[in-house]
């Protein structure tokens, strides 16, 4: 269980990160987190919010120029390799090549990762054991349906074994065990001293599964901290929407 | 209302080159690349404008300029063909928003129809960059009248029609045979490529046996507009005068166009299906786990990009595959006998081999120079552009990769080419070194250019495989601006004769300058980042 890990150094730290689109808005505004070892943190925020402009920028998808991440006490701006190497990303709609077999994907993403054929091989039949797909891993992945290419991201994002593992709104698509396998990883991996990012809009899993959240809202950061901490004696739904109300304006 | 067709036809005109993007977007950033990449265009279509107006001036020079506007034609109808079958069907099939447009209250022809209409404005664009200087020259020396100009105005409207319609149509036979099989995109681009090899050889046979009479420009004229492209006679017809001519011209490209419409309509959804069905590939066992380096998965991810899309692989097959198979044609005929027959045996003199060998490197270049896969890789990552953004491995890795594959698939030929030339001509050493080293050379630069036009350029919200591949920006700055030093060092290269392995140098030394620049100046240092999302 997350309680239970001993807390390490800092996985990942956010500070004063701001993002601009255009000259008039600021997609995210001065934003600062931290996200430790056995950590399961969950990013909310309404539509809009920047939560995955966050996200994309603590994995070195997009550029940024105002503030500073970085990812076990490396600088995402100046070292991004070693910063990747330990990270794992899956977007909200992960596309993965259409062209590659599910298997032939995974061995190029444990190549990337430069994982050993003995990893790779265990990691791989057990995560397809788990997620129901290994039957699949022959045939080309544009023949897959939206759950079952999560699942292989899922899957390709675990095999190196990563300290911070970034998920953006992980849990829509995915089937009812599916998504319960996904929390049971987070667990597993927490216990080993990963952590977990991830944005959600579905309150009752963050309510359930973190044990930190922070909630955005037009860009800045509005509430974040322990789970009990923000929520109090209050459900994690009312605390969001008087969150929200409060900001308004 | 508007027809719907031209509603369709007007979203994919608004996701062209990222048209509607740059108008409104405020990213400096990208407005400043978009007016690069205009700019970069323009000087292209202008060169291109100077070769068709001195070409033009050669008609008046030799008082043919009669048959100026059924030349034009024809020179137009050709490009278009021979790019439309490269192109192949893709433009029609396998869609990404095929589902979203078939979910749509429109009929089947509608889609075809928007589709086909976007693909003739395009290719209306390059005939009017080639009929409208022509047209210049031959109103100036010919002298205007309201008739004229309007057998050259349906001419050159009505001319793109025929070609493309029969091009997209072997296109479309090829996609139905194909769809079944299990490497589709490969057997797809070597029909089409076979196809049009054995067009340009029937072409050459017919100009060959035509040439023995007479090889002056008159004869060359007239082949182009009755053999080589038969309805350009009917311009011809009509700019002498027959109105019934230029009735007939648009007659036969409008029936042509709305007859592929009617016969392909009943069959789309059905071929659409077949090119979407996947099977459901080998069983999934433990050897297929293999280790390889991250270079080698780059490299073997793209190979394996490459060979999934028929119209990604024919585009970057095609400059190859004719330096194949000229070198297969010169290693069973003699090229210098042949071309004294054709050329020398009609001014009456001996061909020398250095009259032979340097404009054939020349050629080479120009062929390998058609060759880039790489000016698309980055695009065509399209939606999955998130797994090479995130993944542990400096840019110039990714980059290199990319490059690589698009050198491996113009070197080899282009060498291949180089060697048969030189071993028929008995080059000299320096020969050698010059044939072999100067297409190498120029193929790297190709590679590492069109990597670093893509990066500059990238264009992901890509619907269609086509616009990514043939109407990307860098594609057209790399084919167009590449066909200008090309050209050149081909026409010069044949007018200096034994010297005429000057430009070959001047090109090989800029072309390895340019390999450091981009090396050092962009591969070193370049950072891969995603764009910002659209959402």
């Amino acid at each position: 269980m997350p309680q239970d890990i001993v807390k390490q150094q800092a996985v990942l730290e956010i500070k004063h990160f701001s993002k601009s689109y255009s000259k008039t808005k600021r997609a995210v505004d001065d934003l600062s987190l931290e996200v430790s070892a056995g950590d399961i943190f969950g990013f909310i925020g309404q539509n809009g919010a920047g939560k995955t402009t966050t996200l994309r920028a603590v994995t070195g998808v997009m550029d940024f120029t105002e503030g500073e991440i970085f990812i076990a006490g490396r600088s995402v701006k100046a070292d991004p390799v070693a910063c990747k190497s330990v990270t794992a990303y899956i977007p909200d709609n992960p596309d993965l090549y259409d062209f590659l077999t599910g298997v032939q994907y995974l061995n190029y993403i444990a190549d990337i990762f430069g994982v050993t054929q003995a990893d790779r091989k265990e990691r791989i039949e057990k995560y397809a054991d788990m997620f129901r797909i290994r039957g699949d891993l022959g045939s080309l992945i544009g023949s897959y349906s939206h759950g079952m290419k999560q699942k292989l991201a899922v899957i390709g994002a675990l095999l190196h074994e990563p300290k911070l593992f970034v998920l953006d709104e992980p849990f829509v698509g995915l089937d009812p065990e599916a998504a319960f396998r996904l929390k049971e990883v987070f667990k597993e991996m927490c216990s080993k001293g990963s952590a977990i990012f991830f944005s959600t809009h579905v309150l009752d899993v963050a309510e359930k599964l973190c044990n930190k959240i922070a909630i955005i809202k037009g860009g800045k950061l509005v509430a974040c901290g322990d789970i009990e901490t923000v929520r109090g004696d209050e459900s994690l739904e009312s605390v969001f929407m008087e969150v929200l109300e409060k900001n308004e304006g | 209302m508007k027809a719907k067709w031209l509603l369709l036809a007007k979203i994919q005109f608004l996701g062209a080159f990222g048209l509607n993007k740059l108008r409104h977007t405020d990213d400096a950033r990208l407005k400043r690349r978009a007016g690069w990449a205009a700019a970069a265009i323009v000087l292209a279509f202008a060169v291109i404008v100077f070769y068709v107006v001195v070409i033009s001036l050669l008609f008046a020079e030799q008082g043919i300029v009669s048959a100026l506007p059924a030349f034009m034609i024809a020179a137009s109808s050709a490009i278009v063909f021979i790019f439309s079958l490269i192109r192949g069907s893709s433009m029609l099939f396998a869609a990404k928003d095929y589902d979203a447009v078939m979910s749509l209250p429109v009929k089947k022809s509608d889609v075809i129809l928007s589709r086909l209409f976007t693909a003739y404005i395009s290719n209306l664009l390059f005939a009017l960059v080639v009929c409208v200087p022509a047209s210049v020259v031959y109103f100036i020396t010919a002298g205007f009248s309201v008739y004229r100009f309007f057998v050259i105005l349906v001419s050159v409207l009505f001319s793109p029609l025929l070609p493309l319609t029969l091009a997209t149509a072997l296109g479309t036979v090829f996609t139905a045979v194909f769809a079944r099989f299990k490497h589709k995109a490969l057997w797809q681009s070597l029909a089409g490529i076979l196809a049009l090899a054995a067009i340009l050889i029937a072409s050459f046979a017919i100009s060959y046996t035509s040439n023995s009479a007479s090889a002056d420009m008159n004869a060359v004229a007239d082949f182009m507009a009755k053999k080589m492209y038969p309805p350009a006679a009917l311009v011809s017809l009509a700019t002498g005068g027959k109105v019934w001519a230029i009735l007939a011209f648009a007659g036969a490209n409008a029936t042509a166009y709305a007859l592929f419409v009617a016969c392909v309509s009943p069959f789309y959804t059905k071929i659409n299906a077949l090119l979407a069905a996947k099977s459901a590939g080998a069983a999934y066992n433990e050897k297929q786990i293999r280790v390889a380096s991250a270079f080698g998965a780059l490299v073997k991810k793209e190979m394996k990009r490459l060979f999934s899309s028929a119209a990604y692989l024919m585009n970057s097959l095609t400059g190859a595959l004719f330096l194949l198979i000229m070198a297969v044609a010169f290693l069973i005929f003699d090229p210098i006998q042949l071309l004294n027959e054709v050329i020398a045996a009609q001014a009456g003199a001996e061909l020398s081999a250095d009259l032979f060998l340097y404009p054939c490197a020349a050629f080479a270049l120009l062929f390998a120079g058609m060759t880039f896969p790489s000016a698309s890789s980055i695009t065509m990552e399209g939606k999955s552009r998130w797994i090479m953004c995130s993944l542990p491995i400096p840019a110039k890795t990714i980059f290199t990769a990319k490059s690589l594959v698009g050198f491996l698939f113009s070197a080899p030929f282009a060498l291949f080419f180089s060697v048969v030339v030189c071993a028929q001509s008995n080059a000299a050493a320096p020969q050698w070194i010059l044939l072999l080293l100067v297409p190498t050379v120029y193929c790297a630069f190709i590679s590492m250019a069109g990597t670093f036009l893509n990066y500059k350029f990238p264009k992901y919200d890509w619907t269609n495989e086509t616009s990514a591949i043939k109407n990307s920006v860098p594609v057209l700055i790399l084919s167009l601006g590449g066909m200008v030093p090309e050209i050149a060092v081909l026409v010069l290269s044949f007018m200096l004769g034994q010297n005429g392995f000057i430009p070959l140098l001047v090109l090989g030394g800029a072309a390895l300058a340019g390999c450091f620049a981009l090396w050092f100046g962009f591969f070193r240092r370049a950072r891969l980042f995603d764009s910002p999302p659209s959402a």
